[in-house]
């Protein structure tokens, strides 16, 4: 994982958390190169926010370095770490003005007033709330609250932003404007920002990498799009994105459909027992078998309902005992081409889009 | 601060209680001022202005103020760690140490007063701990004096200061701290420039209960303070017996109660200064 | 004071329905050992005389409980034993009944202790006690007491002017015939000479006793009963009766009292030589009456020991009820002054 020659701003390495007999973190590794994005993901109780605890100082592993900078921190109290927290219900201090807030971390560190005035008149307009210094905390609405919190971290000067699930007490509207809002302020600051979310669309829209989380582990970390497209089990495709998973198996190095169909897989597959990760909107209804391109997956089932979303057509399909969602476009030659409800349905399966991942 | 209108269903809900503050608390307050400012059933003023111009009104109220301020700072002094500790302590370890805040509740103020004789008379457990350490010490009383009335009284109010004061620094939030600390701040910067002001609502109506207990206590000054230093509950007590009326022992309570009031009014403009500090 | 009230307000019902029995009456005193003895040398022989009941009450106060009848009209009690002082001072504003002394009979009892409204009950009295064990010499009387250069002893006095003022008046061993009117200015002056001296100003009989068995004070003024009952019980305390300070309680009918008739028939009862010769068997308190020293009913041996027997009255001061009504309330401020 370590790379030499790019040094990363920090460096989780194998670390364990335990509370009493309960392992929380086993074994978390994570490096983040300078200005990187990068989000933890998982379910609830996966230990995310132990991990960013961690990084901030709040909870001490016991076992494993943190590194930041290339030093490692294990001893170092919070006040020292220069981790600027963003955390899930704000913590804005409520008995301090916004402008207070945000100048909390420069007063700390005894800045001249003009220059916290200076700079907390710059983060103020950075997080678009010029005219709100004089409010108190209680005066604002959750999305404000929030981007108060982000410049009050910003404020300290941090060498790493960390932000658990600061989004998650906000409407959907607004968490998707506030999404396009971190983005904006992370790639204007430039700094390193490890964000925890529960919410798949929010770690794929936002980040550079994302690192899914399950029972204390890291199982997968990549790009948005490797994690996406090469699920490294059923748990990472399953919670990300939707599919069905079908059996599937491989001897001798080719791989086989339970039906005997023949799967075009590149890579060298070991022989055993294997799931076809399939995705609703990689299916596309053919009008008869002999329309495939090469390599391409049949499969033949029988349609059991449709759902109109407006812009996408959504079907289910019994296919061989187990269910399997579809989705296209709705244009009217597609629509028109769905055979009735009962009818038998031919959906294809491009040969780049085939996805084996172990099973069990 | 908020706004707070009444409806009709809302005074079905709050009409008894109302009525019964009314009842035991604003009636017979209303009886003492017409005690103390009419005479034979006119408006009069001599009375009051008797009791407010006396030596004796005053130098009782000095006495008060003088241990009702000191109990009020060691109580808090002592109470507000501990509440502090406590607020911060592990759920099974704050129940632990609620319980032992607790436990003197329940025997009653007599039972630990005189606990307080055995305590510090002289050869009382005090001494004969000092003992172990100078053996030869002469013996000495630590009773009949104020700071025996002092820490008796603290010792009687300290529940009554943490408990308030406990329930308000529960419901800060922990993230505060932790926020305060990952923007840079040592965990003692931490504690004046975020726990301490959010405290100061509790502290305050900690401070406030404290005060209005101990402005009446009575046994305690007598009891452990040896009799010197009369507080006003003494006089207002000795002069119900003294005089033909209620007059001038209404005098007074009316009096005592103005300058309750005014001691909130300051209390509470001091904490408002305190807290705006930081806004 | 509030509490007091309201829970008085509260309980009045009750108590009227409680007493409208015709042939009963209600007696008001201070509860504990103190109204035990009562019962059993005054209340009970009374009620198998008269054929009536006689069903207790405590005060809590004294004369306010009165007072607070009296003015508000409704009068629980129909006889009540409270200080003479209070006696004088209730009389002035009209509290009591008139005593009818064609009923009550009132040779044998000091006529200082004979009102209008009010009569002696009961004497009791505050003596100079030490702690047997003290290191310090043992003062005989009150002129050693105030002399803080031979007795430089801790010392504890009572937070009550009238006793303690009528001790001041005896500094200079002024004898206890000629201790009234008292000089106050001269009493108050050696008070506060003495003042250094004085660990505490005790409060009640309990707090007097405590701290002079405990060795908080080396000598200090005491009530004789309690004082009494520790020697007795063995513990390290002696007194004098030299120069104590005689105090009465009396009995008076609250004015409005709703069986006053029969209540005059029982306080003559109660202070009529024969059952004032009871007491003694039953308290320290001694008889108001002397003749009850006549009765037969106590022996000479017996009878010495009572503080009040014919012999030590002679050797003690009749705290003057008449002199403190007089004074009392003009005296507060600078008593205050001197405690505090
Ligand atoms: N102080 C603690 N004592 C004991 N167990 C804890 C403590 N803090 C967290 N845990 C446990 O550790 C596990 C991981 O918790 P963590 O808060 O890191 O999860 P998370 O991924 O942030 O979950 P969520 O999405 O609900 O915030 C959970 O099972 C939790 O119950
Ligand atoms: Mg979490």
């Amino acid at each position: 994982m370590k790379q030499k020659h790019d040094p990363s701003v920090l460096d989780i390495d194998r670390i364990s958390v335990t509370y009493g007999s309960l392992d929380v973190l086993k074994d978390v590794s994570l490096a983040a190169k300078p200005g990187e994005f990068i989000s933890l993901l998982g379910p609830s109780g996966s230990g995310k926010t132990t991990v960013l605890m961690s990084i901030a100082g709040f909870t001490k592993p016991s076992t494993g370095t943190i590194a930041v900078d290339g030093v490692a921190v294990n001893g170092m109290p919070p006040h020292r770490r220069r981790m600027g927290m963003v955390f899930q219900s704000y913590a804005l201090f409520p008995h301090m003005s916004v402008a207070r807030n945000i100048g909390y971390p420069m007063r700390i560190r005894r800045e001249a007033a003009q220059t916290i005035d200076r700079k907390v008149a710059e983060l103020l307009k950075l997080v678009h709330l010029d005219k709100y210094g004089d409010r108190m905390p209680a005066q604002l609405s959750g999305g404000q609250q929030q981007r108060v919190a982000i410049a009050r971290a910003l404020a300290s000067d941090p060498t790493i932003l960390l932000m658990d699930e600061p989004l998650s007490a906000l409407d959907k509207k607004l968490r998707e404007e506030m999404l396009i809002e971190i983005r904006r302020i992370h790639d204007e600051f430039g700094v390193t920002t490890i964000y925890v979310t529960h919410d798949q669309r929010e770690a794929l829209t936002i980040s550079d990498r994302v690192a899914v989380m399950s029972g204390g582990r890291i199982v997968q970390i990549g790009s948005p799009q490797e994690i996406y497209d090469r699920p490294n089990g059923r748990f990472v495709a399953d919670f990300i994105g939707e599919a069905a998973f079908l059996p599937a198996q491989v001897r001798n190095s080719a791989a086989f459909m339970e039906n005997g169909t023949s799967l075009d897989v590149r890579g060298g597959l070991q022989d055993g027992q294997y799931l076809m990760v399939v995705r609703p909107e990689r299916l596309s209804v053919v009008a008869d078998r002999t329309d495939l391109s090469p390599g391409a997956v049949l499969l033949a089932g029988r349609l059991q309902r449709v759902f109109f979303q407006g812009e996408t057509v959504f079907g289910t399909v019994l296919f061989e005992g187990q269910e399997v969602l579809f989705r296209c476009l709705n244009q009217s030659k597609v629509v028109a081409a769905l055979p009735p409800v009962d009818g038998e349905i031919l959906l294809a399966l491009q040969a780049a889009d085939i996805t084996l991942v172990p099973k069990g | 601060m908020g706004n707070f209108t009444l409806a009709k269903q809302d005074f079905l809900l709050f009409g008894p209680a109302i009525l019964l503050l009314a009842v035991l608390c604003y009636w017979p307050l209303a009886w003492v001022a017409l005690q103390a400012l009419t005479v034979k059933g006119e408006l009069s003023f001599t009375t009051i202005a008797t009791v407010a111009t006396g030596q004796i009104f005053w130098v009782s109220t000095l006495n008060t103020i003088y241990l009702t301020t000191s109990v009020v700072l060691i109580t808090a002094l002592v109470g507000y760690p501990l509440a502090y500790l406590v607020s911060q302590a592990s759920p099974l370890w704050s129940y632990t140490l609620k319980f032992l805040i607790l436990f003197p509740f329940w025997t009653s103020t007599l039972v630990r007063t005189y606990a307080w004789v055995v305590i510090l008379q002289r050869d009382g457990l005090l001494v004969n701990a000092m003992r172990m350490v100078v053996p030869d010490m002469t013996p000495v009383s630590f009773l009949n004096t104020r700071a025996a009335s002092t820490i008796g009284m603290v010792h009687i109010m300290l529940p009554f200061f943490v408990f308030p004061l406990l329930a308000s620094m529960e419901s800060i939030k922990r993230d505060y701290l932790r926020a305060a600390e990952s923007l840079g701040a040592k965990p003692i910067i931490a504690f004046w420039t975020v726990f301490f002001p959010l405290s100061l609502p509790g502290l305050l109506s900690s401070v406030i209960m404290v005060l209005m207990l101990s402005i009446g206590f009575y046994i305690i000054p007598i009891v452990l303070g040896g009799g010197k230093g009369a507080v006003i509950s003494m006089v207002i007590e000795k002069s119900l017996s003294l005089y033909p009326d209620w007059a001038v022992a209404s005098s007074m309570g009316l009096l005592l109660l103005l300058m309750s009031a005014v001691a909130l009014t300051i209390l509470n403009a001091l904490a408002n200064k305190a807290q705006s500090i930081w806004r | 004071m509030l509490k007091k009230m309201m829970f008085v307000a509260a309980l009045s019902p009750l108590a009227m329905t409680a007493v409208a029995h015709a042939d009963s009456i209600t007696v008001a005193a201070w509860g504990g050992s103190y109204q035990d003895a009562l019962r059993a040398s005054f209340f009970e022989p009374t009620a198998k005389e008269l054929g009536i009941t006689i069903a207790e009450d405590n005060l809590s106060t004294g004369l306010a409980d009165i007072r607070l009848q009296v003015q508000g009209k409704s009068v629980r009690w129909d006889l009540v034993d409270i200080s003479a002082e209070e006696c004088v001072a209730g009389e002035k504003e009209g509290l009591f009944e008139p005593l009818d002394y064609n009923i009550v009979k009132s040779d044998g009892i000091d006529k200082r202790l004979v009102g209008k409204s009010w009569i002696g009950f009961v004497y009791y009295s505050v003596v100079l006690a030490h702690n047997t064990n003290s290191k310090e010499a043992t003062p005989k009387n009150w002129k050693d007491f105030f002399d803080t250069k031979g007795f430089p002893g801790r010392r504890s006095l009572g937070n009550f002017p009238s006793e303690t003022l009528t001790i001041a008046a005896m500094a200079d061993g002024t004898h206890v015939d000629k201790v009234y009117p008292i000089d106050l200015d001269k009493a108050f002056a050696k008070l506060e000479e003495l003042k250094p001296n004085i660990t505490a100003w005790w409060s009640s009989g309990t707090q007097a006793t405590n701290l002079i068995m405990d060795n908080e004070v080396d000598y200090g003024s005491s009530w004789n009963g309690r004082i009494a009952t520790l020697k007795a019980s063995g513990a390290p305390v002696d007194w004098v009766v030299e120069g104590g300070v005689l105090n009465a309680d009396c009995l008076v009918i609250p004015k409005g009292a709703k069986n006053k008739d029969l209540a005059m028939k029982a306080l003559a009862r109660f202070v009529s030589p024969d059952l004032q010769a009871n007491l003694p068997k039953h308290a320290a308190n001694g008889p108001v009456n002397v003749k009850a020293f006549e009765t037969g009913k106590l022996t000479r041996e017996e009878a010495a020991k009572v503080i009040s027997s014919p012999e030590n009255l002679k050797k003690q001061v009749l705290l003057d009820p008449q002199f403190w009504g007089d004074n009392i309330v003009g005296i507060q401020a600078r008593w205050q002054n001197l405690v505090q």
